[in-house]
């Protein structure tokens, strides 16, 4: 178990030193720099740009910029985010846990909702209620989440004023309000941008689970279970689900990238300081420590959700046995 | 000798306008109470004066902090006719111009309460230019020698040279800032100081909280100089998304808006809750010419090296449908390098009228021909072709090129749209990367920006003029302007600079935007200030009867 870890472990470290060197590698080649815009007025004179980019070490040449930058690396020092007047770690400090928070409440909502959508397409199989809704995820699935969110924000937050149409909380007194009456709010300023990430999630899951489901029903113990009298619900609830939701989980570890990657813009429409709308900010700004930072950030994420899920579904998946007759 | 000029007509205005602001106090009676929430699309990068540079960063440190003095409404730049005090209650000029003394309000206090004296005046000149701080807008107190406290409220301002718009460049750039709460910081590290971050001022309103990129909290200050603001705060509510940012106020969750873009009117509520406010700006957008070759900055442009297809091309552009395409109504052709809402503009000016015959006339005797009928006009064997670069951050911009593209292909003028994102769009421009761009720019109330932006590139000027067009008789005429000290001459000489700009074409002057805030209608506010919206609002207020939950919270504040 221990050489299992170390083995992943060293395989994480490698995957996120390879990653960073690459972002930082790409960040030099692309065009304009931190200040370009800060500093972009007719009354500043070309020193003080020198002097900005000396400031921050962006006179050095990059080779030597890289070495520094992977020494500061591997001390686990972030550097500093000069778009932001802070430094790196600050900056993920602040805005991590909001995005676990929107991405967590989206993976858990649509992984409930898209199980339960694919026992309930699996029970009606080949009638009209999978038909509609294989066609609903078929949508869920093709529509952009950006777009679901517009609309969301305009129907749901802006005309008819049932959500907030963005922001992480109320303005006024609240944050004089008990704890509850916060988590309450915090949900109900939540509700729209995981709500869409939810939708999206719970389409693939659904899609995958489905078919994952039929397979195991043709299977000879569903068989069995049938012939001692199960209804068809318990049939597959309880032995059905088991065998089929173990590749689902492991689709979930799979799926967090792009789950992260679909929040950069729904946490821009929603105005969800989170890390996708940091990362958008830095890479415009030109902002590479943060860049990387993010970056990194976001791999570890993938790689601790893939250990995670790869466990789970471990876990889960019922030992059949295997042995030679 | 602008002091002489000066001195007895601004001594004459200050006092009026002193009676006038005590007669205004004392009328100003109305409601107070509530919070205002403004709808912003950018967040603030730094909220202390020294380190602000974006627009947003502006508008939270002018809450925060008061200036010795303020430009007033009609946005004269020259000597200090107009002016308002604010921090300094008084003003007066020695003989030579050479030095101004301010004389303190003594009842300015900072928000933690220790008074405002001419040390923090001091401290704030050596902020801006000590370079080991690295000020971006130092330049603008050059002609600043030193500054002088004979005793704490008196702050004697010296200078190394007279010009017409020292006292604007003065108080307009340099903020008193609290001595006793930054001077321990070693300046290297003032802008990385966390103080900096919960800055205390001097202003109307002070720092309560700031959540990055999500929303930044003001309170009102109970106890500044002039009497407490009308409103219990403002919070300023961040979506970087501009659909939410309108959907904010359409929806009711936030009570201004800076700027409504022309899609936002459609939206506009039909019981009116939310009204447009239109005023004044300084933005002009344009297509600027590079007049030397991209790749051998020394030799000229091989198609705009020559003024004839500058001005044929000019002359090819429907301006007029181009801002109704892009604006609607909400925009209008630009005259030349200037907004109309600069005190120097002037209508009467001549354009390079529309004119598709008179342009393909006139590329036609350049020896630009279409031979093969493909539609692009060629010239021993060179396509009439160039890139147009496009930053995607604007749609306007974007629209703008694309019917520009479809305009000039009319005249057998192939144009290539290289769209490419902001930062990488101003690295273009500033190496000189680019055949043409479209550009657009606000300016500031004095005219001397000009001179960055079209002058000659070289020492003092020409600093932004990327597409390096060069012309002796706007280079004098901005020259001559800039140093004459009655505002008949200023605009004299500036109608012969900027009709030369319009004539050599370096640009194709395309549109102004007409600006309309948005306003909720529980929301009272007074003329907005061209150059600074936020500038009036202590005085604004919301209406009783229309308060909101949200509003409790600055009840309960200090």
């Amino acid at each position: 178990m221990a050489r299992r870890l170390l083995r992943r472990f060293l395989h994480t470290a490698v995957i996120c030193a390879v990653v960073a060197t690459s972002v930082f590698v790409l960040m030099q080649f692309a065009p304009g720099d931190p200040f370009a815009t800060a500093l972009d007025g007719p009354d500043v004179p070309p020193s003080v740009r020198a002097e900005w980019r000396a400031r921050y070490g962006l006179d050095l040449p990059p080779t030597e910029r890289f070495v520094r930058w992977g020494i500061a690396l591997a001390r686990g020092q972030l550097g500093y985010a000069a778009s932001r007047r802070q430094p790196v770690v600050d900056v993920v400090a602040d805005a991590l846990p909001r995005t676990l928070l929107l991405v967590g409440t989206a993976l858990l909502l649509g992984f409930a909702a898209g199980v339960w959508i694919a026992l309930l397409q699996t029970r009606h199989h080949r009638r009209w209620q999978d038909r509609v809704l294989g066609a609903c995820t078929l949508v869920g699935v093709a529509v952009p989440e950006f777009l679901l969110a517009l609309v969301a924000m305009t129907w749901l937050g802006a005309r008819w004023h049932i959500f907030p149409v963005a922001g992480i909380g109320s303005l006024g007194d609240a944050a004089g309000w008990p704890l509850w009456e916060r988590m309450i709010d915090l949900a109900w300023h939540l509700a729209l941008p995981a709500g869409v990430l939810a939708l999206a999630v719970a389409s693939r899951v659904a899609r995958h689970q489905r078919a994952a489901l039929l397979g195991v029903m043709r299977e000879d113990f569903i068989r069995t279970a049938r012939a001692k009298g199960l209804g068809e619900w318990d049939v597959l609830r309880r032995h059905a689900l088991p065998n089929a939701i173990g590749p689902v989980i492991a689709l979930l570890g799979l799926a967090l990238p792009s789950l992260v990657g679909g929040a950069v813009l729904v946490e821009r429409i929603f105005g969800w300081p989170g890390m996708g709308q940091t990362l958008f900010d830095a890479l415009l700004a030109r902002d590479y420590p943060l860049v990387v930072a993010a970056v990194l950030v976001a791999t570890l994420l993938a790689v601790v959700a893939r250990t995670v899920t790869d466990a789970i579904a471990n876990a889960v998946a019922p030992r059949r046995a295997t042995g030679a007759m | 000798m602008i002091n002489s000029a000066v001195r007895p007509a601004a001594a004459a205005v200050v006092a009026v306008l002193i009676v006038l602001s005590a007669a205004c106090r004392g009328a100003d009676t109305g409601p107070s109470g509530g919070v205002l929430v403004v709808s912003v699309g950018a967040d603030a990068n730094s909220i202390f004066p020294p380190f602000g540079v974006g627009t947003q960063d502006r508008v939270v440190s002018e809450l925060l902090y008061d200036k010795l003095a303020d430009i007033g409404p009609s946005l004269n730049t020259i000597g200090d006719i107009g002016f308002e005090p604010k921090l300094a209650r008084s003003w007066e000029w020695s003989r030579d111009s050479l030095t101004i003394t301010f004389h303190l309000d003594p009842r300015a206090r900072w928000h933690d309460g220790r008074p405002v004296t001419s040390a923090d005046v001091q401290y704030a000149f050596r902020v801006w230019t000590d370079s080991a701080v690295g000020v971006a807008q130092r330049v603008a107190l050059s002609s600043i020698d030193s500054i002088s406290a004979p005793d704490a409220l008196t702050a004697r301002v010296h200078f190394r040279e007279r010009t017409p718009a020292q006292f604007y460049a003065l108080v307009y750039t340099l903020v008193p800032l609290p001595a006793h709460r930054f001077a321990a910081i070693a300046d290297t590290a003032l802008r990385d100081a966390p103080e900096v971050r919960a800055p205390i001022g001097s202003g109307p309103f002070r720092f309560v909280s700031w959540t990055p990129r999500a929303r930044l909290e003001l309170a009102a200050n109970g106890a500044y100089y002039t009497g407490r603001p009308r409103l219990d705060g403002v919070v300023f509510v961040v979506a970087a998304q501009g659909a939410t940012v309108a959907a904010r106020l359409l929806a009711g969750e936030a009570d201004f808006l800076e700027q409504l873009a022309p899609p936002d009117f459609a939206q506009l509520p039909a019981d009116g809750s939310v009204r447009a406010q239109p005023y004044g700006g300084f933005d002009y957008g344009f297509v600027q010419f590079n007049l030397r070759d991209a790749a051998n900055p020394l030799a000229p442009h091989a198609l705009f090296g020559e003024r004839a297809m500058r001005r044929a091309l000019t002359m090819a552009v429907n301006r007029t449908t181009l801002v109704r395409s892009v604006f609607d109504t909400l925009g209008r052709p630009a005259i030349g390098p200037f907004s109309r809402t600069q005190w120097t503009a002037d209508t009467t000016l001549r354009g390079i009228p529309f004119d598709s015959a008179g342009a393909a006339h006139v590329l036609d005797s350049l020896g630009w021909r279409d031979a093969n009928g493909d539609g692009v006009r060629e010239r021993n064997g060179r396509p009439l072709a160039f890139s147009l670069l496009v930053p995607a951050s604007s749609r306007v911009r974007q629209t703008a090129a694309v019917l520009l593209q479809a305009q000039l292909k009319a005249v057998g003028v192939r144009v290539n749209i290289d769209q490419v994102d902001f930062n990488a769009w101003l690295d273009r421009a500033q190496r000189g990367a680019f055949d043409a761009l479209v550009g657009a720019v606000r300016t500031s109330p004095s005219p001397r920006g000009v001179r960055d932006l079209w002058g000659t590139p070289g020492p003092g000027r020409g600093a932004q003029n990327w597409g390096q067009w060069s012309n002796a008789t706007f280079d004098a005429q901005v020259d001559s302007a800039l140093a004459a000290t009655s505002t008949d001459a200023v605009r004299a000489h500036f109608r012969v600079a900027y009709q030369s700009a319009i004539d050599d074409a370096p640009a194709i002057w395309l549109y102004e935007p007409r600006l309309f805030a948005g306003v909720h209608r529980r929301l009272s506010v007074r003329a907005l200030r061209p150059d600074a919206w936020w500038s009036g609002v202590a005085s604004w207020s919301i209406d009783p009867a229309q308060r909101l939950p949200r509003d409790r919270r600055a009840a309960t504040t200090p």
